[in-house]
């Protein structure tokens, strides 16, 4: 069997087509509706629950997220899980206690460094800004190749240079839609994507649960260890003690203070649907793990079961694990229906886009330039500058992750650069939120502490035999040791002796 | 409760409970949508 060898038909071309033509209608249509900054960003603070649960799950549930989970059940099985398991009920906690989501929805704030100057000052807002947006951009850095090795596992088409022009034509409609409609046309987006993403993977489920069978699903291929493929804390299961601790604080961190995610419950109605958002969208947050990584334990199986596919996957040069998935789905799935569940996952990218370039390029007019210009900006400049924010990120992604070629795994780089920024935000948040001695100079030693995440990407994390504490799961997690000790230590010896410049509260 | 046990449980309430959500999501979604463009369409304060 021909690795490449594909379901996808001119049909499914058709209605790939077409489908991704669709945002770009929608933000022509809604563009009418943004009066004002507000209406850009957080849609004038008007999304109600149902609405709110389908943006929220949208833009979390990206095709790198489908991408990096199912590569994750292809390489680990169901040990996997388990991360599904922990991000489930850390959603969970945060949607039934309202834990900071309610509060920050309460003070009518657009973006998190937003609070950093309300309640440590304009300088601190600055920083955080600044690192917020480093890591955020750099976040999306292997979104575009990750999209790219989707569509030629699943297409088959194997051009370069045409997988970089199709990935590049998408990601500048999404720019102009979201130029155009903002908030209100990334939520409708997201709305319909949602509907049409969720379909396709529940279908894309059954059919995968189907050629594999339930009963086969649950026992190990005879390539791997019987016991780690289902145990996280088994030795040789790629995961651990450590790594199980890490999961607990970046998931619990970033389900709380992920921008593009916390922007939707800044963007709620009320602090209360704020809250019932997050208890709502836990269930989404397991099913945007658990589907795609059954999806890669199928497509392991049945390349374990294929000697030819298998073949392709081991040795020197073997494909890279995140093809696994995508060649899977493009042998299993009938046309047509291929079809739509590529529209559903070219859906999840482009709303998965948007929402981040609107995250990032609010957190650069709100957080950067309006505090260092004073805030002396009228709302019709900020709109400007947060639309040309969003075409320079673009640009820049089209640079960065099209073009050139990363050192790192995928999920290494997802969580390093997650860090940089969660690390020191989890921190000062809830310290600012929480502990009235939290000081202007503790924030400040959190928030740079977040920078010690990067270590987590270098040269000495490869390899076989590296000592635990080079490993980027323990690098990970001591950054967020290191933050919180920054803050309490700094604000114990540093206390603030009157009210920082500019804050509110 | 051994682990094949409970992805056996996990898997199954993964798909059931998503289902469930889609379905309710896109009824209530779609009265949201009407209601929210409403909302942007009153004059500002």
């Amino acid at each position: 069997m021909d690795v490449f060898a594909t379901n996808f038909r001119t049909i499914d071309w058709i209605i790939v087509s077409v489908y991704i033509c669709i945002p770009v209608v929608i933000g022509v249509i809604v563009k009418k509706y943004i009066r004002q900054l507000s209406d850009f960003i957080v849609a004038g603070r008007s999304l109600k629950l149902f609405i709110a649960i389908a943006s929220l799950t949208g833009t979390e549930l990206g095709l790198v997220t489908v991408m990096y989970n199912s590569e994750l059940g292809f390489k680990h099985g169901f040990s996997a899980f388990h991360v599904g398991i922990i991000e489930t009920v850390c959603i969970l906690a945060i949607g039934l206690t309202g834990f900071i989501v309610y509060k920050l929805r309460q003070l009518r704030i657009m973006t998190i460094p937003e609070f950093y100057g309300m309640r440590f000052g304009r300088k601190v807002r600055i920083v955080g800004g600044i690192i917020l947006a480093l890591g955020g951009i750099l976040n999306m850095g292997l979104f575009l190749q990750a999209g790219a090795r989707f569509m030629m596992g699943v297409t088959g088409y194997s051009n370069p240079a045409g997988l970089k022009l199709f990935m590049s034509v998408m990601l500048i409609m999404v720019l102009i839609y979201t130029v155009m409609g903002g908030m209100v046309s990334v939520v409708l987006n997201d709305f319909m994507q949602f509907i049409v993403l969720s379909i396709g993977m529940l279908i894309g489920s059954y059919y995968a649960i189907t050629k594999i069978g339930w009963d086969n699903l649950f026992k190990a291929p005879n390539t791997v260890d019987n016991i780690s493929w289902f145990n996280p804390v088994a030795e040789g299961s790629g995961f651990g003690m450590i790594y199980v601790i890490f999961m607990v604080v970046l998931t619990f961190s970033a389900g709380a203070l992920w921008q593009s995610g916390t922007l939707r419950a800044l963007s709620a109605k009320t602090p209360k649907i704020a809250k019932q958002l997050y208890a709502w969208s836990s269930i989404s947050y397991l099913a945007r793990r658990v589907i795609p990584m059954l999806w890669g334990i199928c497509a392991f199986i049945f390349v374990s079961q294929t000697p030819k596919l298998l073949s392709a996957f081991q040795g020197p040069d073997a494909l890279n694990s995140q093809f696994g998935m995508p060649v899977f789905i493009a042998k299993v799935l009938p046309s047509g229906l291929l079809g739509l569940i590529v529209a559903g996952m070219f859906a999840a990218f482009m709303s998965t886009h948007d929402s981040y370039l609107l995250s990032w390029s609010s957190v650069i007019t709100q957080d950067i330039v309006a505090p260092i210009k004073k805030d002396k900006l009228s709302d019709k400049t900020r709109l400007l500058i947060t639309r040309i924010s969003i075409v320079c990120i673009g640009l820049f992604l089209l640079m960065w992750g099209l073009w050139f070629e990363a050192p790192v795994s995928l999920w290494n780089y997802m969580a390093v650069t997650g860090t940089i920024y969660l690390a020191g935000a989890f921190t000062v948040i809830v310290a600012g939120l929480y502990w009235k001695k939290a000081s202007t100079t503790g924030a400040t030693i959190a928030l740079y502490a977040g920078l010690i995440a990067i270590l987590g990407i270098g040269p000495w994390t490869r390899g076989d035999n590296v000592p635990f504490y080079l490993t980027d799961k323990f690098i990970g997690l001591m950054t967020f040791v290191i933050a919180f000790l920054g803050m309490v230590i700094g604000s114990l010896f540093f206390p603030d002796k009157q009210k920082p410049e500019e804050a509110e509260v | 409760m051994n682990w094949v046990q409970l992805w056996k449980f996990i898997l199954k309430l993964t798909l059931f409970g998503y289902s469930i959500l889609v379905i309710v999501v896109f009824f209530g979604g779609i009265q949201n949508v009407v209601d929210m463009l409403k909302d942007l369409r009153k004059p500002i304060d």
